[in-house]
């Protein structure tokens, strides 16, 4: 692609900042699975031996166990290694610097996402076959090649939308000093609505069908399902149009405040 | 290459009262002041013209340099940079500017400097050959071939800020906005930097505009200053003609036959004042249309072995008209 080089020098200059600092790439990505897999460990075990079942709504203890492996994994997939950066920028003038740069800010800021999130799939495929060779695949999970297909390409599409959804919340840093509490906002409700917390499946019918029309449960849920065999091929397929829909609107809301935003913009520390 | 015509710039911030009370109070109602950053300002550059903006904190030096890089859009006016609306940001326009910023770290700070300047390649799409040519001449130039490699981080401020020129200038920009290159660094850097900047102006002839509180760097680096005092431009022209537009005084400087001063040499009141008197050396302080009067007066009073006219100390005027004196 002409005059594309640059994106690819983005790329892998933000890949050398990621893997910079050895010690906090290792412990954060050892803690953030210890946090979730202690916790969902002691809730689940309990909950089977209180109803004293070996499957509940279609998962196995240690199908859940992979499914709560998955759930930080890919949500650093989807958020990227710049969550929060773009409102930083605009909080302390660093912004300056790419509106400088002779090349687009969006694009830029995409490689940027893009890069945290190869490295983070390096990360994924590591735990998963850590997992796999520990405690074998749980019986209530397909591995294969479609499945990891279409786990793929969820989380890719899922990691555009959320790419433009934290992008236009950070924008807001314009006008309000501190945005943190909208992309905290925002991850409560991946969390509780978009399966993070609980399985999709645990909810009521009704309930399941209306969070399918809203983002949060693409942002973790359906690519996890995607991943472990758990979505049929026409789920698959409307959750990447659902994704698609939403990704194309918060385009049209970061575009539009952006070009507002930029006027307010006045650069402070310079 | 730079034109402004009544470039104005309002700024709308917002006012909290001191304390616990005050931010409560600011949750529920909130003050704005609005502040007038830039006043009318119109202004010319030409080719190849190095102009010092001089001005105190908050008279709008860096707000017009970031208008003029097209960082920040202005309230109302117009200007044209190499024919270009900067805050429309072409990027046929930011490929030809550059702005260096002494306050503001641009390069990535866990990166060592080559990194960054290979990124920085990319974006401006420099050729293979002028990146290494430039690198080469501007890392020999300003000492820093060898610490290329390290972490931006871990470098000497002065390093660092020879590590930001070398990024600012890779691309053979046409226009160079350099936002108080010198601050913070001690004498020698300061100095090394200056020196480096007349080089590289000399070899490649940019237009650079220089903000500064140090007026060394104004005073070496520019014959042309702009002044500006609450956002409006009071002063634009030669460096030379602010002594004669801002002070009515020279300075008749003398020197003794022998090291005493006599006790009872006192100048007379209408032609001046002693300002300096030490081991057989008088600076007085004269009208301009009475020099001549005075110089007599000297020579008919004292002892003198030399004595020579000049204007006052630049600097000293532009820190007195900038403090309002």
């Amino acid at each position: 692609m002409k005059n594309s080089r640059w994106l690819y020098q983005v790329f892998l200059t933000e890949m050398r900042k990621i893997v910079a600092y050895r010690f906090d790439f290792w412990i954060q990505f050892l803690v953030s699975i210890f946090a979730h897999i202690t916790a969902a460990y002691f809730l689940w075990k309990a909950v089977f031996e209180y109803n004293n079942t070996d499957i509940m709504k279609g998962y196995t203890f240690r199908g859940l166990m992979f499914y709560y492996l998955l759930v930080p994994l890919i949500e650093k997939i989807i958020n990227g290694s710049s969550m929060g950066l773009v409102s930083r920028e605009i909080y302390d003038g660093s912004l300056t610097r790419y509106l400088i740069y002779p090349v687009s800010f969006f694009r830029y800021k995409y490689v940027q996402h893009l890069a945290g999130t190869v490295i983070f799939f390096i990360q994924l495929g590591l735990t998963v076959s850590v997992f796999l060779m520990l405690f074998g695949k749980p019986v209530d999970v397909t591995i294969s090649i479609k499945n990891v297909s279409m786990g793929i390409t969820a989380v890719m599409c899922s990691g555009i939308m959320t790419f433009f959804i934290n992008t236009s919340i950070e924008m807001i840093a314009f006008w309000a000093d501190n945005v943190w509490t909208l992309l905290v906002m925002v991850r409560f409700s991946v969390a509780l609505l978009g399966g993070a917390m609980i399985p999709l499946a645990f909810f009521p019918g009704d309930f399941q069908q209306l969070l399918s029309y809203l983002p949060f449960s693409y942002m973790a849920s359906f690519p996890i399902r995607s991943f472990l065999g758990k979505v049929t091929v026409w789920q698959w397929i409307s959750g990447i149009a659902v994704t698609c829909l939403w990704a194309a609107f918060f385009i049209l809301v970061m575009f539009f405040i952006w070009n507002r935003g930029k006027y307010k913009y006045t650069g402070v520390g310079i | 290459m730079i034109e402004v015509q009544n470039i104005n710039k309002v700024f709308r911030v917002h006012k909290k009262e001191p304390g616990l009370a005050g931010s409560i109070k600011s949750l529920f109602a909130r003050q704005w002041i609005e502040k007038k950053a830039l006043v009318d300002v119109s202004l010319s550059i030409g080719e190849g013209e190095i102009v010092g903006l001089a001005g105190a904190n908050g008279a709008g030096k860096t707000t017009l340099v970031k208008i003029l890089a097209g960082i920040i859009h202005p309230t109302s006016g117009t200007a044209k940079v190499l024919g270009y609306n900067p805050w429309e940001r072409q990027n046929e326009f930011r490929r030809q500017i550059a702005l260096i910023m002494g306050q503001k770290a641009q390069l990535w700070w866990d990166l060592p400097a080559e990194d960054c300047f290979l990124l920085l390649k990319e974006i401006y799409q420099i050729p293979e050959r002028q990146y290494n040519e430039n690198l080469r001449f501007l890392a020999e130039t300003l000492g820093v071939k060898d610490q290329m490699n390290i972490q931006i981080r871990r470098l000497s401020l002065g390093e660092r800020m020879k590590m930001e020129l070398i990024a600012a200038l890779l691309h053979n920009p046409r226009v160079v906005f350099l936002d108080e290159p010198t601050i913070g660094l001690d004498l020698t850097a300061q100095r090394s930097i200056r020196q480096f900047l007349l080089n590289y102006r000399q070899k490649r002839r940019p237009a650079m505009i220089v903000t500064s509180h140090y007026m060394e760097d104004i005073e070496q680096l520019c014959k042309r200053i702009i002044i500006l005092r609450h956002g409006s431009v009071i002063y634009d022209g030669s460096l030379n003609g602010v002594s004669k537009d801002f002070t009515s005084h020279k300075i008749i400087s003398v020197h003794l036959k022998d090291n005493n001063i006599p006790v009872r040499f006192r100048m007379p009141e209408k032609l001046g004042a002693v300002i300096n008197a030490d081991r057989g050396s008088i600076d007085v302080k004269v009208h301009r249309e009475s020099i001549s009067e005075a110089a007599s007066y000297i020579l008919k009073n004292l002892a003198v072995s030399d004595l020579t006219v000049k204007e006052e100390d630049i600097s000293n005027i532009i820190e007195a008209i900038i403090r309002e004196d």
